[in-house]
């Protein structure tokens, strides 16, 4: 995959949702597939099944060209430093891979329930 | 696990006591227009200074912004009705109590939500609160009864209708604007067959249905600048107007209030000079 920019498997990033932040509120702006069977925001937890379900490949959108990096993640540790943080909230920008062609970007945030969700009461968690 | 849907829902119920006073500007309509036309563009200058300040996310930043030049639009749009209804309500309470005939007809009412609005105490607001002005037609028809002269079925209309009157572009852009604004309201933007077929009539072109608008910044800023003027104009003519009729009234029966008194009210309210029958007042 060198030369298309930093992929990689949707079952990774499942993988680091479901590890590294499974009770994060999570909200992806602009995605339409996995969104339109995951309600949202979502937990870590949930999103990374819906984002197993869904399969498929990613590249992460770079927006310095002088810096894109190129090549397959294919662990945690190297998909955590792709995350960028801006005021405590990491977000990475994707786009899906459709016949190896990146399809319109879109964005995975740490939704802003995180913060309300620290003021509610315990019963308000119920499902 | 889901969002604790159900708490939301028992704190939204607290939104209808969140209330900010109103702005000083809210008491002359003029005013009030012009700061929330600024508001709505403020808004969209403050959001994109920030994106591109940060110039990350280009895709899903303009993909955003996009969508809030749709809301600017919608409360650009908003701050311009409100002026209307809020230069009719000067209108109204001006001459509700110095004329006999029933020019407020023109202003239906329910009569629940008129007793609701006596708390407010202005009939003007009563009257035009409740109800939309969103056709240029229609704001014609209730500004032609309301500021006919006595006994007189009314010849002004705000909006110019004779395709030669230098003016008549104004209401042509905003029964375009008003089009627009009901396809973003009620079908998110897209263009219906229905607006589609208005929307051509309106500029003289085919008009593809099924699309959705879409804003750019500049479209914006000709918006803010064409309700900035017409409402400055709107402004001149109804407050020459009113004096025009209050003028009449006061030559037909001296003593049944103090022109004085009125044209300073009213010169307050119009941001200008109001002379009625030779009194001149200034704001």
């Amino acid at each position: 995959m060198a030369g298309d920019g930093v992929t990689l498997a949707a079952d990774l990033l499942a993988d680091w949702l479901e590890k590294k932040a499974p009770k994060i509120w999570w909200f992806l702006d602009g995605e339409r597939e996995v969104s339109s069977a995951q309600a949202l925001p979502a937990q870590g937890e949930d999103l990374a099944r819906a984002f197993r379900r869904h399969g498929g490949r990613l590249v992460v959108v770079q927006d310095e060209p002088g810096s894109v990096k190129s090549g397959d993640v294919t662990d945690l540790d190297a998909l955590d430093e792709l995350l960028e943080s801006d005021d405590d909230e990491r977000a990475l920008e994707l786009a899906w891979l459709v016949k190896g062609k990146p399809s319109a970007p879109w964005l995975l945030v740490e939704s802003v329930v995180n913060e309300d969700a620290k003021e509610l009461p315990p019963e308000a968690w119920r499902a | 696990m889901i969002p604790p849907v159900k708490y939301f829902a028992e704190r939204l119920k607290r939104l209808p006591t969140q209330l900010d006073a109103l702005p000083s500007q809210a008491s002359s309509p003029l005013s009030h227009l012009m700061l929330g036309l600024d508001e709505a563009w403020g808004l969209h200058e403050y959001v994109r200074g920030n994106v591109e300040r940060k110039g990350r996310h280009k895709a899903v930043a303009e993909r955003n912004q996009k969508r809030l030049r749709t809301l600017v639009f919608i409360s650009l749009v908003e701050a311009f009705e409100r002026f209307i209804k809020e230069i009719a309500a000067v209108c109204v309470d001006a001459l509700a109590s110095r004329v006999v005939d029933d020019r407020l007809k023109t202003l239906s009412i329910d009569p629940r939500s008129l007793a609701a609005h006596f708390g407010a105490g202005s009939l003007g607001r009563a009257l035009t609160e409740g109800s939309t002005w969103l056709e240029t037609d229609q704001i014609n028809t209730r500004f032609r009864k309301l500021l006919a002269e006595p006994r007189e079925d009314g010849k002004f209309f705000l909006f110019p209708t004779t395709k030669k009157d230098p003016d008549v572009w104004r209401g042509d852009t905003l029964d375009l604007v008003f089009q627009l604004r009901h396809a973003v309201v009620h079908n998110a933007g897209v263009v219906t067959a229905f607006d589609a077929q208005k929307l051509a009539a309106l500029i003289g072109a085919a008009v593809p249905p099924g699309g959705r608008l879409t804003l750019a910044r500049g479209d914006l800023w000709y918006l803010v600048s064409v309700l900035r003027d017409t409402g400055k104009w709107a402004n001149e003519r109804v407050a020459d107007e009113g004096a025009k009729v209050l003028t009449t009234i006061h030559q037909d029966a001296p003593t049944s209030f103090d022109a004085g008194t009125v044209a300073a009210d009213l010169a307050t309210k119009f941001g200008r000079s109001i002379t009625i029958d030779g009194v001149t007042k200034q704001p």
